[in-house]
């Protein structure tokens, strides 16, 4: 039954999400506040996305969850057409991330997310699904595998993978082959773990620039220059300076500089003189940007509000009527928690740099809007809960 | 069908990944607050480092005046056309491009196009899809080096077989007949450099000024290269005219603006040019408090000789400090400090400018007889009760104005031969010759008072141990005869000094010639803030002992080894005129450090008062006042109507070895003062290659003596 009840729903989220919009629409100004002319006002932009986004929330609330169970492979279908459609765009930077119909560009990779989450939850959810089978288990890898790959080939590889923990929590949670699940994801973290060493010693064909004795290993035909420079650069210091260095460089300066309290809105050097890339300063690295002008302080409230939405999430899983509800929110609340843990740990150095966005606070429509559209999914699923008597 | 299994464990997993999350944003909290708050320190000066940058700026250097307040070295605003390249970086037209594209051909060929700024303008309004031709006529020198820079320009970069496309020119037709063609349709598109943009505004500013340009395309490249914080300077040394020229038509233009550097420019300068000085751009201090934390020095100007360079420290002030933030690329983004530079102190000589100017005219002046063209030579002018240095000449002199323009006006002077930039008057070393007798005779005087009395016979066949010694009358054919000390200091006999000398022995004469100061530091540059502190240098040369008797002789007549400076002589004379008291020569009047500061008197300094009695000075007074005023002394050339004037000549020979042949050169000298009954001036005067004393000085002596007394009122010279 569709609707939509003041009193069920979740205000503590509805206020959280709020604030988020705010704070985003701020910074957003400040990081775009000296190189303005060539993007427009994107602070303007932006508050038009979460205006969509907020309807698209409102929407998402009113509608009751469980009609997604049937229009499930329809979602899912028409996010691999769109992932399948990206390839015929045009390159730009280099990659087909972007479908631009006019004046609007869109990024399927960022409504394929939820998408996946939702499919794979009604195929798991689904009463007649028998977990235990090793058909079953490889179904589920499937779903999960081909909008991984589809991604990773635009190539968007950090988005891709943002899909695997949500994706595997979904089947943890719902029992299909748990120890085969937990076998897979040790064995792709050591996986990632000897790749990631392996670059770091392999011997670059055509670079002299990046020749030392230590370098002995045969290039691996995997990943792309510049995904190899990040890791290079997060595993040695010895790029700091190199052009692979200066953003996570930057970023580190930028939030290190801002101290206790900040140096104030609108006076961060970092941002304000472009040592942050102006391209994305309001995208991926708005945290830098925040916490370079709010300082500590600032940064452990946008954490400490990410807090109160993830474990507003968590107790809508906690809560959720049915098993459909309790994994499509385990599932987002996996994949915004990654988002923001993945986003914030490349800025401090955690991490390498990878152009991950910060959900409800970095600029961008498409993230925005999916990112409103799920929250809405979630106030959905709360409203429906079980009500204690 | 299986029965759908309940996993009760599920639960256990969500509570699982939620303490996972937890820990997660408690890793990102506890990292966050390592970042910000324990190495916030080590990231704000990370931060400073690049995005800060210290510029030091100069400061207006102090003023040099005469006693009368004449300004000798002045400070002067040199209007400068600068280009602030930040203001530059956004696109702007084709013109741009099409430059940029042109000079590069140009620095690849060598030579100017055959197409002026009006044209390419022109072309760009009208059909700029149509090529423009920018060379004709290349001859076949130029074309096989244009195609040879060519092939080198659009060479393939590594690990490519495609050769780099330049946008404007067409890869496959560098040339069409002798013709360079530009497309600039492909330039319309371009985003411009920041270069390019730079050279457009020149060229603008070069048309609406009339200015011709001064900077190349290379100084441009090399300037955002390196200094792009700072503003480019486009045109210096501006006239009123040119400035006016600016203000009508290019002030409204952005990215460009008139300003102020501080110059310098000596009036009277090549008068005075030995003493003062000059002052060339200053080399990047790096022995400073400040080296390392400069970024950029816009450096001053710096004293190099002369006063300039002694007294540098009071004179150049404090330099000035800009703190610039710096944006990403490197361009000046605004002004975070400004600590405005402290001019410089002043410094008034004691130096009179127009005494100055008729001893360097009476210098300069040509006596019969005189072969080279340029004299060499100096003088100086004392005042006799204080010391006071009135005049300081040297002859060949420099203009400093030019010296500090022109390179090719320096290496001229470090190449030539009359060492023109040298201060003869203050370090040149010249034999005293018989102007030293003065001192042999008060020696003689003081050691045995009767001297006065004792003839000696000026004859020819003199011999000391075996040797012919002659005096000068005799290549004129006669001798003196029986003559007195009077008479042998005023025609200036040898023989009589020799046998004097042999009398009294040597010591004596060195004791008189060192409380005279001679060999001795005469402490003319003192330190201003210790007018008694003189630096312990020996100056000149005073042999200490003698080897035998003809070194005797040779010293008692001025020769052999003794050296002195016209300075030295000069300081002999006044003290000889003041009955014995030997003052330093005083050329700092006064002084202060700062221009806030209130003038300091610099302190008259005694050398020494000399213990010589008042009948010995009186008998060699006597016989300089006969040298000048009695019409058979030899200097008489020397007297003018109206003033007792006295002195005494030298001559003093040295041979010059040359590639083949060995030439007899004379050093004519003459020291002098006046007036006799209270004496004022003292002057020692030397001309290198003169005849004699009395041929060669005493006529320069009489033209100044005349113009000195016109000029203080003494003599009236309208009335003669």
């Amino acid at each position: 039954m569709n609707q939509l009840t003041i009193k069920k729903m979740d205000w503590v989220l509805n206020i959280v999400i709020l604030i988020l919009i705010s704070i985003s629409i701020i910074f957003v100004y400040s990081a775009q506040f000296q190189a303005p002319g060539e993007t427009g006002s994107i602070w303007f932009k932006q508050l038009i996305y979460a205006g969509i986004g907020l309807v698209l929330y409102l929407f998402t609330s009113w509608i009751n969850y469980r009609v997604l169970i049937r229009w499930a492979t329809w979602i899912f279908s028409f996010s691999l057409l769109l992932l399948i459609i990206v390839f015929f765009f045009p390159e730009v930077n280099g990659a087909h991330r972007w479908i631009s119909i006019s004046n609007f560009t869109i990024q399927p990779s960022e409504f394929a997310k939820p998408a996946v989450i939702i499919f794979l939850s009604a195929y798991a959810a689904s009463p007649d699904r028998d977990l235990d089978t090793v058909k079953t288990f490889l179904i589920s890898i499937a779903i999960l595998l081909i909008p991984i790959i589809l991604i990773s080939f635009e190539p968007d590889l950090s988005s891709a993978l943002m899909l695997l923990p949500a994706c595997l929590t979904i089947l943890l949670y719902a029992g299909i082959q748990r120890r085969l699940i937990i076998f897979t994801s040790s064995l792709l973290i050591i996986l990632t773990i000897i790749t990631c060493l392996w670059i770091k010693y392999e011997k670059p064909l055509n670079n002299s620039d990046y020749n030392s004795p230590s370098k002995i290993l045969p290039e691996l035909p995997i990943m792309e220059k510049y995904q190899k420079d990040r890791i290079r650069v997060f595993l040695s210091d010895e790029y700091a300076n190199s052009d692979a260095g200066w953003n996570k460089l930057q970023a580190q300066v930028a939030v290190g500089s801002g101290g206790l309290r900040g140096k104030g809105y609108l006076e961060g050097t970092q941002n304000m003189l472009g040592f942050l890339p102006r391209t994305v300063a309001p995208t991926d690295f708005i945290f830098c940007v925040i916490a370079e002008e709010t300082g500590f302080t600032g940064s452990i409230i946008i954490l400490a509000l990410y807090s109160i939405l993830i474990a507003r999430c968590l107790r809508c899983t906690w809560r959720a009527i049915d098993e459909f509800g309790r994994m499509i929110a385990l599932g987002l609340s996996v994949l915004f928690f990654s988002h923001i843990f993945v986003n914030i740990a490349m800025t401090i150095g955690l991490l390498p740099i990878t152009g991950l966005p910060l959900p409800l606070l970095s600029y961008g429509g498409s993230f925005m809007i999916t990112t409103l559209a799920a929250l809405g999914l979630i106030q959905s699923i709360y409203q429906r809960r079980e009500l204690r008597l | 069908m299986k029965i759908r299994k309940h996993k009760p464990s599920g639960r256990i997993i969500i509570l699982g990944i939620a303490s996972l999350m937890f820990g997660g944003f408690v890793l990102l909290a506890s990292e966050l607050s390592e970042l910000q708050v324990k190495q916030q320190d080590g990231f704000k000066k990370m931060l400073r480092n690049q995005s800060v940058r210290r510029v030091r700026l100069p400061s207006v250097r102090g003023k040099i005046f005469d006693s009368k307040g004449r300004c000798l070295a002045d400070s002067i605003p040199n209007y400068c056309i600068a280009i602030y390249t930040h203001e530059l970086r956004s696109p702007r037209s084709s013109l741009a491009n099409t430059l940029e594209l042109i000079h590069e051909i140009w620095s690849k060929i060598g030579s100017p196009p055959n197409i002026d700024y009006k044209s390419i303008k022109q072309h760009l309004i009208l059909t700029p899809e149509l090529p423009l031709e920018i060379y004709k006529n290349l001859t076949d020198n130029q074309v096989s080096r244009w195609r040879e820079q060519f092939e080198i320009w659009t060479a393939p970069p590594r690990n490519s077989f495609r050769r780099k496309k330049i946008a404007g020119l067409q890869l496959g037709y560098p040339l069409e007949g002798r013709s360079i063609f530009i497309q600039t349709s492909d330039l319309l598109s371009k985003r411009t450099s920041t270069a390019a943009n730079t050279l457009e505004l020149i060229y603008e500013i070069s048309e609406r000024a009339n200015l011709e340009r001064e900077v190349s395309f290379q100084d441009i490249k090399d300037h955002i290269y390196a200094r792009r914080a700072l503003p480019l300077i486009a045109w210096k040394n501006l006239n009123m005219n040119q400035v006016s020229r600016w203000a009508d038509s290019c002030s409204l233009l952005s990215g460009s603006d008139i300003i102020c550097l501080p110059d310098r420019t000596y009036t009277n300068g090549k008068d005075i040019s030995h003493l003062i000085g000059y002052t060339l751009r200053a080399d990047s201090n790096n022995t400073s408090e400040d080296y390392g934390r400069i970024h950029y020095d816009l450096r001053g100007l710096s004293g190099q000789k002369g006063l300039e360079g002694v007294y540098n420290e009071i004179l150049s002030g404090k330099s000035g400090y800009q703190i610039l933030q710096v944006d990403a690329a490197g361009f000046h983004n605004r002004e975070l400090e400004y600590t405005p530079p402290k001019a410089g102190g002043d410094i008034y000589l004691t130096i009179d400018a127009k005494i100055q100017e008729i001893c360097n005219d009476s210098l300069n002046l040509k006596q019969y007889g005189e072969k080279q063209n340029e004299i060499k030579g100096a003088a100086v002018v004392l005042d006799v009760t204080n010391g006071d240095v009135l005049a300081i000449v040297s002859a060949p002199n420099f203009d400093p104005n030019m010296y500090m323009k022109s390179s090719k006006y320096r290496q001229n002077l470090m190449i030539d031969s009359n060492a023109s930039t040298f201060n003869r008057a203050v370090f040149g070393q010249y034999p005293p010759g018989s102007t030293f007798k003065t001192i042999t005779s008060l020696a003689a005087l003081s050691v045995k008072p009767e001297h006065d009395k004792i003839k000696y016979n000026c004859q020819l066949g003199y011999e000391v141990s075996g040797r012919n010694m002659k005096c000068w009358t005799f290549s004129q054919g006669f001798t003196l005869g029986e003559i007195n000390l009077h008479d042998a200091l005023m025609h200036s006999c040898n023989i009589y000094m020799y046998e004097m000398a042999q009398d009294i022995g040597y010591d004596p004469i060195v004791n008189m010639a060192k409380s005279f100061g001679l060999g001795q530091y005469a402490g003319l540059f003192p330190e201003l803030n210790e007018p008694n502190k003189i630096n312990d240098a020996k100056y000149g040369n005073l042999p200490e002992k003698s080897k035998n008797v003809l070194d005797l002789c040779n010293m008692s007549i001025g020769q052999g080894e003794l050296l002195t400076s016209p300075l030295q002589m000069a300081m002999v004379t006044a003290a000889i005129a003041n009955d014995g008291t030997l003052y330093r020569p005083r050329l700092i009047k006064s002084f202060r450090k700062n221009d806030k500061e209130k003038y300091q008197n610099f302190p008259v300094r005694i050398f020494n008062d000399i213990q010589v009695s008042k009948e010995a000075l009186s008998v060699v007074q006597k016989a300089m006042h006969d040298v000048i005023m009695d019409e058979n002394g030899s200097g008489y050339n020397a007297k003018i109507k109206g003033v007792k004037i006295a002195g005494k000549t030298g001559s003093a020979q040295y041979r010059k070895k040359t590639s083949n042949k060995i030439t007899d050169h004379v050093y004519a000298w003459m020291i002098s003062y006046a007036p006799y009954d209270s004496p004022k001036y003292a002057i020692a005067m030397v001309v290198e290659d003169g005849v004699s004393g009395g041929k060669t000085i005493a006529p320069r002596l009489a033209y100044l003596y005349k113009k000195l007394f016109e000029y203080d009122g003494t003599i009236n010279g309208a009335s003669e």
